[in-house]
């Protein structure tokens, strides 16, 4: 799996492309950790050909990492070939989704 | 243009109760899910791509309307968190939302339109961020999706009007209408022997059935003997309608079973749920209309038993010499050798049978299986009096299923399946409706029907 | 073809390439069962993908660390369905009484045997002579 990610004003956006599965748990584990934290994740998944429950774990302990510092994760531009793991856990109501990752970095802002 | 609908469960209580796992929009009016209807409205209206946004997946809206193949346009699926406002709803979807000319329709309300007019032009000559309401949604058109962040109420006369869906006297009450008044004003399921008469596909209507129309029957319904239909009724999917029974100003929904001699009349059937449109209320009915108890009887018991066993040992002679020698012609050839055990009857005693005939997609298991030679052993059974010539298609042993079959009142496996004959994907609702209501309502005359159909069935999976 | 065997090596990536040919395998019985060309986002192809990777994930995860037992997996279909078992010889599993998840809370963990067991028609388990065997069935999507 390919990582990017770029932090503005306390919001991270991490790109992700490739299979996020348990294979690839530990390489994301790593790539979330830097010496400075920030408050709020968008994650774009556009893409991500593939998660299962390896990948989803990751995003809910990233999601708790986050509110512990009052922030949250939202999930930008996911493609309809993922949506269904998404919905057969149901946390396609915990993360907040967006089809444009702009809109969702906005969001935070708009909030804030 | 596009067209997103979007719709909260929590809006809906009422329904949820009623109609159990059903999702809002695959409730049915006149036996068409209630989103159909909307996504009929927004093709007419010009629309080719429609999101649909939930705060519930749903997996039988998933299977049943896809990527939108059916319809020509394209359908695309998207989440929401409960109390979304409509802002928020459009930064979410922002990329859908934002190139093109939207419609959105907020909410769960039903479209009164005719399908033969032109709904083309009133967007066209409405001015952007116009909307309509009903008292459980809104309509909301803009030139673009910004332009609905401000909106103003429809000055313009449309040639629509929304109808609230909250309470199932609603969902009553918009399929005697549909029935009675609008059945020419949208595409229906089913075709139409006569003015305002419905009927879907692999219905099975039996002897002096009485058909008055207005009404809509759907596919796989079975009504049997001196059923008297209509007017207004709506008979959904798979239903079974047992002899003698009057329905009118009625809807009996998907898979439920409807005893003897029964009449309905104003009320709304799902499964063991009855909702009674003068009393506005639903109660919870017990198993004896659902599924009616008979009684093997002493002389039919021991003649039925009687001609089981010599059935299966004139199939067996007939059948013998061909499975003798397509052992020895296939003794070498590839074979599946699995013993399922399965239940014998509804106390959870046991049998075993074992199968070892060469795989099924080979030519030479399609061969045996079309000759019915997968049946031998299970003939053998039929002869020791363990199992029916004819009966239940046999439920394999788990603690799962033995939790099934000890409601099951009538269980009896048989060599030959009712469903089977029906050729009903196992493990199905609709497998379970049939099943239940064959065992229930056995006859000699039907087991010999089905037992003809299984052998014909499975010579024809050869040619 | 009547059954395709595969043997994993216990790892993570093997996990991943087992999904991955389960996915192809999915996607060539979808053809040749409907006689349609796969759409690109198939809910049965998905199903299959998922549920033998997270089998998979689980066997290669819950492994004795002392035992380097192979992964073992069979793909059948016939007319109707398509069948996929699954074996190890790890510690006998509970798979009928592991609990669900609860999924109005938020969890790390726990959703493999939920999304098997719901994006699967069936999916049973037995223990034979010491070998775990998770047996799936999916059926053959129909036409819409």
């Amino acid at each position: 799996m390919t990582i990017t990610k770029i932090i503005t004003n306390d919001i991270a956006v991490i790109t992700l492309q490739g299979r996020f599965d348990s294979a690839a748990a530990d390489q994301f584990r790593k790539a979330v950790q830097h010496d400075f934290l920030p408050a709020h994740y968008v994650i774009e998944m556009e893409g991500v050909n593939y998660i299962d429950s390896g990948g989803l774990g990751c995003l809910v302990s990233l999601l708790r990492q986050a509110q512990k510092r009052s922030g949250t994760v939202k999930i930008a531009r996911i493609p309809s070939k993922i949506f269904y793991a998404f919905e057969l856990t149901r946390m396609n109501r915990i993360f907040d989704m967006y089809d444009d990752t702009g809109m969702a970095v906005n969001s935070f802002t708009a909030t804030n | 243009m596009k067209a997103l609908f979007h719709i909260q469960q929590s809006d809906t209580p009422e329904l949820k109760d009623f109609f159990a796992e059903t999702h809002p929009w695959m409730v049915k009016i006149a036996n068409k899910p209630s989103l159909e209807y909307l996504l009929d409205f927004a093709i007419l209206s010009g629309c080719t791509e429609v999101r649909l946004v939930m705060d519930e997946p749903d997996l039988a809206l998933r299977n049943y309307f896809g990527g939108g193949e059916r319809w020509g346009i394209k359908i695309s699926y998207a989440s929401c968190s409960e109390n979304d406002s409509l802002d928020q709803l459009l930064t979410k979807n922002t990329r859908f939302c934002d190139s093109e000319p939207l419609l959105i329709l907020t909410g769960l309300f039903f479209i009164h339109y005719h399908k033969d007019h032109n709904y083309q032009d009133w967007q066209r000559l409405s001015a952007s961020g116009m909307m309509l309401h009903c008292s459980t949604g809104t309509l909301l058109y803009g030139k673009t999706g910004n332009d609905l962040r401000y909106l103003s109420d429809m000055r313009k006369e449309v040639d629509f009007t929304l109808s609230p869906i909250r309470s199932l006297r609603d969902v009553y009450d918009l399929t005697m209408q549909v029935l009675t008044f609008e059945q020419e004003h949208y595409v229906l399921p089913g075709y139409g022997p006569e003015k305002n008469i419905l009927i879907g596909r692999n219905v099975e209507i039996g002897r002096q059935v009485e058909l008055h129309p207005p009404l809509i029957i759907a596919d796989d319904a079975i009504l049997l003997g001196k059923t008297v239909v209509g007017p207004n009724a709506a008979i959904g999917k798979g239903a079974i309608i047992d002899r003698g029974t009057t329905i009118s100003n009625a809807v009996v929904t998907d898979h439920t079973y409807l005893g003897k001699g029964l009449t309905l009349s104003k009320k709304m059937v799902n499964g063991g749920r009855l909702f009674s449109a003068p009393d506005n209320d639903w109660l919870n009915l017990n198993d004896d209309l659902f599924v009616r108890i008979i009684e093997p009887q002493g002389a039919s018991y021991f003649l039925r038993s009687a001609i089981n066993r010599l059935a299966a040992l004139l199939l067996l002679v007939f059948l013998l010499p061909a499975w003798i020698l397509f052992k020895i012609a296939t003794c070498f050839t590839e074979k599946k050798n699995h013993t399922t055990t399965c239940f014998k009857n509804k106390g959870g005693n046991l049998f075993s049978y074992t199968y070892d005939l060469p795989v099924r997609e080979s030519v030479a298991g399609r061969f045996c299986r079309a000759l019915s030679l997968n049946k031998v052993q299970l003939l053998v059974k039929v002869l020791s009096g363990t199992i029916s010539l004819v009966g239940n298609r046999p439920v394999p042993s788990s603690p799962e299923n033995l939790l099934l079959i000890q409601t099951f009142d009538h269980y009896h496996p048989g060599a030959f399946g009712y469903s089977e004959a029906q050729q009903l994907t196992p493990g199905s609702l609709e497998e379970e409706t049939s099943e239940r209501f064959f065992a229930a309502n056995r006859k000699i005359a039907n087991d010999i029907r089905t037992l003809l159909n299984i052998l014909i069935k499975n010579l024809r999976t050869f040619v | 073809m009547q059954n395709l065997k595969l043997t994993l090596e216990p790892t993570l990536q093997q996990a991943r390439a087992a999904a991955m040919v389960a996915s192809s395998i999915a996607r060539a019985y979808y053809c040749i069962a409907t006689g349609n060309t796969c759409p690109p986002v198939s809910r049965f192809v998905q199903a299959v993908e998922l549920s033998v990777g997270e089998a998979c994930t689980n066997s290669i995860q819950h492994r004795p660390k002392k035992k380097r037992g192979n992964v073992l997996l069979t793909f059948e279909f016939d007319q109707d369905s398509f069948y996929i078992k699954i074996r190890d010889r790890n510690e006998q599993l509970d798979f009928d009484n592991t609990p669900a998840p609860d999924l109005n809370r938020i969890q790390e963990r726990g959703y493999g045997l939920h999304i098997i067991k719901t994006a699967m028609d069936d999916a049973s388990y037995e223990r034979v002579d010491g070998w775990n065997i998770l047996s799936l069935r999916k059926s053959c999507p129909m036409e819409v």
